[in-house]
């Protein structure tokens, strides 16, 4: 059956099937366009241009591995990297502990539930700008809500952006207030945990939690594996908040990987140095997308597994 | 699995059928306690997402002084009282009346205080020598009373006790136990122990220089020196008469309730009328605008007269001089603002309106000009709670407010610290007229909104077309290669987008682009992965008869989109419509690589901008950004499940 016609899908169809299956490709003709364009070329592209110098408004030369040489003596890149390693760290699991906290509230049988999910959910609707904007003026040392309340009970609150020991904590506490979209994903996960199993929990004689332990937890470990990548993803990309925030300062203590490829790209105008950047960016986050991926066995419970 | 689940339900329903009535109360009482538990967690967490929004808009309300010193209060302004009929207006302050009560009260001066000791009390027991390495540092403490300057003496023995130096001893110093000065000590007004006479108490071996207070004891003054804020009743304020400087004088100090003040007679006044001097500062005449432009013209000085009067016009002291016009006639001007060449003048009989303002409230004027002569003026001066547009003429006068001694029956003296400006509540919504009229390189906010606007309707435009026509496709047609397809189409959602940034800025570059608002939109019109999934998802769950039942009356396949599914996916283009909002509108990154000049600046962009530009006026930053955010808020409230469900769809499945 090794004959081109089975090599060849669409040869192989009746004329009416033929005809859909252009029709289908008709119409997604506007997103493959847009893959090709905007998705696979440029990526094709910027792996080219890894292994080149090139400056703006030059043409790219390619120099092999220098880049990757230059990358591993290149301080600002391993501060860059430590730094987004250190937010992704607090930010990521942060983020998850408050939102499943929140979600775990929020399923409770309580009143005005749709009041309470506005409240959690507004501060992630506005812009990362907005928010930044705010929390500049709420960590400001003087006249900042922080430092005023710290000093109500008699603390003298630290420094915050203006801090090179405190600009990190201060981003990462940013990051913390807006996990309403994982509220609303969590909640939802909740909430589709099948009540019997609750109830087997309390004939066993368990409490509150051996509920959160052995049925929530289990039952929703899925979908904190799925958030937890999509996390991962977007800290390792962080740009809005450190830029507005800090502008990566004070003294680089907030450089993220993003700002520190941005300064390469757009103030430097390395443009292949900075795709190198990008790409070495891309296979972390691979990397590390892999290796939860492989750690789910241990910990993600699918149901069909014990079937 | 099944089976064992079914016993574990029925068993459950009958242990619930069957709980015994103790049971059942302890387990109530365990689910309140918890309810309570839930709900003040819920508050708790509630307060921590909610409170910095309600500050930022706050903030935004706020005057600058405010920001500046109290972090945490509702939005408010100082209350002034009126001073007499002038339009000076005086602070008014909260403070604690020496009955214990709270007053409201206007400042009428200060007094300076020290700390003394009656001479003729103090006795030789009384006095150690010590040299001077066995003091410790000087610590002003309040004692019983009063505040003496305390050091701690060491003596030979080891022990200390707290002690005041009083005078020099040769190399040592003399000095007196706390403990037994304070019997002797009191508080005394400085310029009364400076009016005593210089006299040398001799005490034991000892001689002090002190003073001798008119009708009282000789005192040695110990410092430490405060100052106390004299207030008086508000009411004073009602009796206030504006007066030039030099017209108050014969200063002397008298008691007035538990204090002391200077007070004056005043030149041209009955000899025994006293007055209290509450403010002396620069006051400036002006005239209404309306009679300097009906009225006013600009004339040569050679054909004024050398000869001037001066005139006073509701205490504004004004030169007068004689105008000779061209046919000879004679008439008395006002001269408003005299130049080298020419003087802006006005007749007398036309200069009724003018009067003084306090210097302050004309600060930043505005210049026109009539013939030649630049008058300074300003369009919002506020007299009587009316706005007017006065013109700035004459010279600055230096004036007194004083009021009479007969009013001020009730005035004490406060520490300074323990007065606190009166406050009302008052919106500052002039913050957002500010902020957003700001200059930011040549556009403002509504440059920015507009920009944002336009984007929006353009995303809006590309993804409904781009996203119907391809999730269309994937719902419903088939065709080999389908499903790798939307395998590769999932798999762009998560795709780390750094790697497509370079090539993707080289070819807007290419296609001169940047500082365009084109690379922000034109890729919608490519469709998005996320909004494809979402209404891919909707499509799948609309019924297969509908379009049949269409198809059947020869309907094609665009046909079926536009005339079935679409009417059916209402709820789903809502979603993709407020996505799209969200995303254009918050959107920073982007705008920030591809836009340069302010013009053409979006929102957020424009909002990081302000912040760069003006980083400390905080109550300008959180105006503008409460106008950035605001949009997107009203959306969220009033279409709060279609963010809910979009995220949860994408979320769960994604």
């Amino acid at each position: 059956m090794s004959n081109i016609r089975t090599r060849i899908p669409i040869l192989n169809l009746n004329p009416r099937a033929r005809r859909e299956a252009l029709v289908f490709y008709l119409m997604i003709s506007p997103w493959l366009i847009g893959l090709v364009l905007f998705i696979v070329y440029p990526m094709a592209r910027s792996l080219y241009l890894s292994f080149t110098r090139y400056q703006i408004g030059h043409e790219p030369i390619v120099t092999g591995l220098g880049n990757f040489n230059r990358l591993l003596e290149d301080g600002d890149f391993w501060r860059s990297l430590r730094v987004t390693l250190l937010y992704v760290l607090g930010s990521v699991p942060g983020q998850t502990a408050i939102a499943i906290g929140i979600a775990l509230l929020l399923a409770q049988k309580i009143r005005g539930v749709n009041f309470w999910r506005t409240i959690y959910f507004l501060p992630s609707v506005v812009s990362a700008v907005a928010i930044a904007v705010l929390w500049f003026y709420v960590f400001n040392p003087q006249y900042g809500l922080v430092n005023t309340l710290l000093a109500a009970i008699g603390i003298k609150g630290p420094g915050w952006v203006f801090d090179e020991n405190w600009a990190l904590p201060s981003l990462i506490l940013m990051s913390w207030w807006t996990v309403g979209a994982q509220v609303v994903i969590y909640l939802a996960g909740i909430k589709a945990i099948p009540q019997v199993l609750y109830e087997a929990v309390e004939i066993d004689g368990g409490g509150s939690w051996a509920r959160f332990r052995h049925v929530t937890l289990p039952m929703l470990s899925p979908v904190i594996f799925f958030n937890l990548i999509l996390g991962l993803i977007n800290a390792f990309q962080v740009f809005d908040g450190p830029m507005v925030l800090t502008n990566g300062g004070p003294n680089k203590a907030t450089l993220t990987y993003m700002l520190n490829l941005y300064k390469q790209a757009f103030d430097f105008g390395n443009l292949g140095y900075a795709s190198t950047l990008a790409w070495v960016l891309f296979l972390i986050i691979m990397g590390l997308t892999a290796l939860v991926l492989r750690s789910s066995a241990l910990w993600v419970y699918y149901e069909s597994e014990q079937r | 699995m099944s089976t064992i689940d079914e016993t574990r339900r029925s068993a459950a329903q009958n242990t619930l059928l069957n709980r015994p009535g103790g049971l059942h109360l302890s387990q109530s009482t365990g689910r309140f306690i918890g309810k309570v538990f839930t709900y003040t967690l819920l508050t708790i967490g509630a307060a921590v997402m909610f409170f910095p929004m309600f500050w930022m808009l706050t903030a935004s309300l706020k005057p600058e002084w405010q920001i500046l010193t109290e972090p945490i209060s509702i939005p408010s302004e100082w209350v002034h009282v009126q001073a007499g009929n002038t339009v000076q207006e005086l602070p008014l302050w909260n403070t604690t009346n020496p009955a214990g009560e709270q007053e409201e009260v206007i400042t009428i001066g200060t007094r300076r205080y020290t700390t003394v000791i009656d001479l003729n009390q103090l006795t030789e027991d009384m006095l150690i020598s010590a040299p001077a390495d066995a003091l410790g540092e000087t610590q002003p403490t309040e004692v019983g009373n009063v505040v003496l300057n305390v050091r701690t003496l060491t003596r030979e023995d080891g022990s200390q006790i707290p002690v005041a130096s009083l005078a020099r001893d040769g190399g040592n110093i003399l000095v007196a136990p706390v403990e037994a000065l304070t019997a002797v000590a009191s508080r005394m007004a400085l310029a009364e122990v400076n009016a005593g006479e210089r006299v040398t108490v001799e005490v034991g071996d000892a001689s002090f220089k002190g003073r001798q207070v008119s009708d009282g004891p000789a005192v040695l003054a110990l410092g430490p020196e405060s100052e106390l804020t004299i207030v008086g009743p508000k009411a004073i304020a009602e009796q206030a008469i504006l007066v030039p400087a030099e017209v108050p004088v014969g200063e002397s100090l008298v008691p007035i309730g538990n204090t002391e003040l200077l007070h004056y007679s005043l030149q041209g006044y009955p000899a025994d009328e006293y007055y209290v001097q509450l403010s002396s500062e620069t006051w400036q005449p002006v005239i209404d605008l309306s009679d300097v432009n009906a009225s006013a013209f600009a004339v040569e000085n050679a054909r004024l007269s050398e000869e001037v009067t001066t005139r006073t016009f509701n205490l504004a002291a004004m030169p007068v001089r004689t105008l000779t016009g061209e046919d000879g006639s004679q008439a008395e001007v006002v001269v408003l603002i005299r130049t080298a060449a020419t003087s802006l003048v006005i007749p007398v009989e036309d200069a009724g309106s003018i009067r003084l303002s306090p210097i302050s409230r004309l600060a930043e004027p505005f210049v026109l000009n009539i013939g030649g002569i630049p008058v300074r003026y300003r369009d919002d001066y506020v007299e009587h709670g009316e706005e007017q547009s006065v013109a700035i003429v004459g010279e600055r006068l230096n004036m007194s407010l004083v009021a009479p001694q007969t009013a001020i029956t009730e005035a004490f003296d406060v520490a300074s610290n323990s007065l606190t400006r009166v406050t009302r509540l008052r919106l500052y919504y002039e913050n957002y007229i500010e902020a957003l009229s700001k200059d930011l390189g040549g556009a403002t906010f509504f440059t920015f909104f507009g920009n944002s606007t336009l984007l929006v309707i353009l995303n809006w435009l590309g993804h409904f077309f781009s996203v119907t026509v391809v999730a269309y496709a994937f719902a419903r047609l088939r065709a080999p290669g389908k499903n790798i397809l939307f395998i590769i189409l999932l798999s762009t959602m998560m795709l780390p987008w750094p790697v497509m940034l370079i090539p993707q800025y080289e070819i807007f570059s290419r296609l001169k682009m940047i500082n365009t608002l084109w690379p922000l939109f034109i890729r919608s019109f490519f469709g998005n992965a996320f909004l494809i999934f979402l209404l891919r998802q909707f499509f799948m769950g609309i019924p297969q008869e509908l379009e049949d039942a269409a198809r059947i009356d020869g309907a094609n396949t665009l046909q079926v989109l536009w005339n079935v599914m679409l009417p059916l996916s209402k709820p789903a283009l809502a979603t993709i419509a407020i996505f799209t909002f969200w995303w254009t509108w918050n959107s920073f990154f982007e705008p920030y690589i591809y836009l340069s000049s302010p013009k053409n600046y979006t929102v957020s962009l424009g909002l990081g901008f302000f912040k760069s530009q003006y980083r400390y006026t905080f109550h300008l930053l959180m105006s503008a950004s409460v106008v950035a955010i605001l949009p997107i808020i009203l959306i969220f409230f009033f279409a709060q499940r279609y963010f809910i469900e979009g995220i949860q769809l994408t979320g769960l499945k994604g």
